[in-house]
């Protein structure tokens, strides 16, 4: 049993890890999902107790199957965390942007840390997908890329 | 009549530290050598009865050492010492004759096992009635000078062993791993370190920030462009994908760097933070590549590992960059490493 101070000191934590704007996916093997945050919970607008157990694949439809599985596969048989970011593919999960008035961008962009993570045995059982949302980052660098496309193209005088 | 054994390696820091977890009690002659040339010489006058070998060394490897003591039957009975701990590294030297493979960096423990599964050192036995007599260590090896740069490419030759291994294991190939070269140069010259992508027309690579324990450096994987055709086919990409360069790009960086910072975090006790990769550049020409790196840092400590699949034209460099800001910590650590015991 947890004494009073453990039980302030896992609640504390709790409220962090609900509190903190980072997606927090895991999943084992099969690909069943056995924890999803409020970050998660918020902005696909499923509750946890309605994703607990299913398969992530059925919840998030969006997400290429083959293309995940095989960098899940890698992270689960070497046992060595990946990393994806937005310029491969620009988003994991279909989020709305943050930001829906000042906004500019369709979807919310996303960087993703898949983690292996292992049991007290030290044999990995579980994925753990981190969502981060780079949707500024991204925007302000296709922003920038389109600026200097602009600048360095020679004008198309039929245009005018 | 005390058995002759020889350390074979061409770091010094290496030797420094196999002579040092040596058996205190065990009745021995030791001597170094610090590449296979040597070591022939050396067990050729019988200095080499037992002979612990690394594989990646200058002038004649461990590979070819071991073919050479074969073919002349010299009399040398052979454990591979190795930082490369590739499956097919282990079943090569196995096959050329060695009787036992262990991987680097070792400790008393496994070394003692293995000495005393083959019989060549018997544990002396504890009584119970007595009280153990103290063994004097002899300092074996301590004369061995190990200087700053000897230390940095060893532990970037341990960092890189755990790489090639990961890669070999998730490309199912060969990795031929080169010697790391470590430079202290200006951020401008990074270029010049570049020896496995220097014939390359243009180059695509990315950038991993990490940091540990006041360490900052960049880990980078440069990659020739003409390798992404046979990189995309060996990782299971769809090379009709437009984006298969890049994946292939992420996938081997995610791979290597994230291997490597692991291998040097264990030699370093720390355990290092990892920023999201950054694509550096993409098709373009290595001077172009690093040019926004030019204002940042004077010194920076550049380690240089070149990378190739053996049977495919693929050619990657890894590059691990400390800025001169973060080699008071780093060289603190390396000070256990050197010493031999963990930092509390």
């Amino acid at each position: 049993m947890l004494n009073g101070d453990e039980m302030n000191d896992l609640h504390m934590k709790m409220n962090i890890l609900a509190a903190i704007d980072v997606g927090i996916v895991v999943v084992d093997r099969t690909f069943a999902i056995s924890m999803w945050n409020e970050f998660m919970a918020n902005h696909s607008g499923k509750r946890p107790s309605e994703v607990q157990g299913r398969n992530l694949f059925s919840v998030a439809p969006e997400i290429d199957q083959a293309w995940f599985q095989g960098k899940a596969k890698r992270t689960f048989s070497l046992g060595s965390r990946a990393f994806i970011i937005w310029e491969q593919r620009p988003f994991l999960f279909r989020f709305s942007p943050y930001r829906p008035v000042t906004g500019t961008a369709p979807y919310m962009y996303q960087n993703i840390t898949l983690l292996p993570l292992s049991n007290a045995r030290g044999e990995v059982e579980n994925l753990g997908i981190i969502v981060y949302d780079v949707t500024d980052t991204a925007e302000a660098a296709r922003s920038e890329a389109l600026l200097r496309r602009r600048v360095t193209e020679k004008p198309k005088w039929k245009e005018f | 009549m005390p058995l002759h054994v020889l350390i074979c390696d061409d770091s010094s820091l290496a030797r420094k530290q196999l002579g040092r977890i040596l058996p205190a009690s065990w009745d021995i002659e030791l001597s170094f050598a610090e590449h296979g040339k040597e070591a022939l010489e050396l067990i050729r006058q019988g200095k080499g009865e037992l002979t612990l070998l690394d594989l990646n060394m200058p002038v004649m490897d461990g590979y070819e050492t071991l073919a050479e003591i074969r073919k002349h039957d010299l009399p040398a009975m052979v454990l591979v010492v190795s930082g490369d701990i590739q499956p097919e590294a282990k079943a090569r030297v196995l096959q050329l004759g060695a009787f036992e493979f262990i991987r680097k960096p070792t400790d008393v423990a496994t070394l003692e096992r293995i000495l005393i599964e083959y019989g060549f050192f018997t544990a002396p036995e504890v009584s119970e009635t007595s009280p153990p007599t103290k063994v004097v260590r002899p300092e074996r090896g301590s004369t061995i000078q190990v200087s700053q740069r000897d230390m940095y490419q060893e532990v970037a030759n341990v960092a890189m062993g755990r790489a090639g291994e990961l890669l070999a294991r998730a490309l199912n190939v060969f990795v031929e791993l080169p010697i790391p070269t470590v430079n202290q140069i200006a951020a401008s010259e990074l270029h010049m370190v570049l020896s496995s992508v220097e014939g390359a027309h243009t180059v695509s690579a990315v950038t991993q920030g990490f940091t540990g324990d006041g360490i900052h450096g960049e880990a980078m994987v440069i990659f020739n462009d003409a390798s992404f055709k046979d990189m995309g086919r060996l990782l299971g990409n769809d090379i009709n994908d437009q984006r298969y360069e890049l994946e292939a790009l992420l996938d081997i960086g995610n791979l290597l760097i994230g291997a490597c910072l692991q291998g040097l975090g264990e030699q370093l006790y720390v355990r290092m933070n990892q920023a999201h990769p950054a694509i550096l550049g993409r098709n373009v020409s290595v001077a172009e590549l690093l040019k926004s790196s030019k204002t940042r840092w004077e010194q920076v400590l550049a380690i240089e590992i070149g990378y190739r699949l053996e049977g495919f034209a693929i050619e990657f460099d890894l590059l691990l960059l400390f800025p001169s800001s973060s080699l008071p910590a780093l060289e603190r650590q390396l000070a256990y490493l050197l010493e031999g015991d963990e930092p509390c």
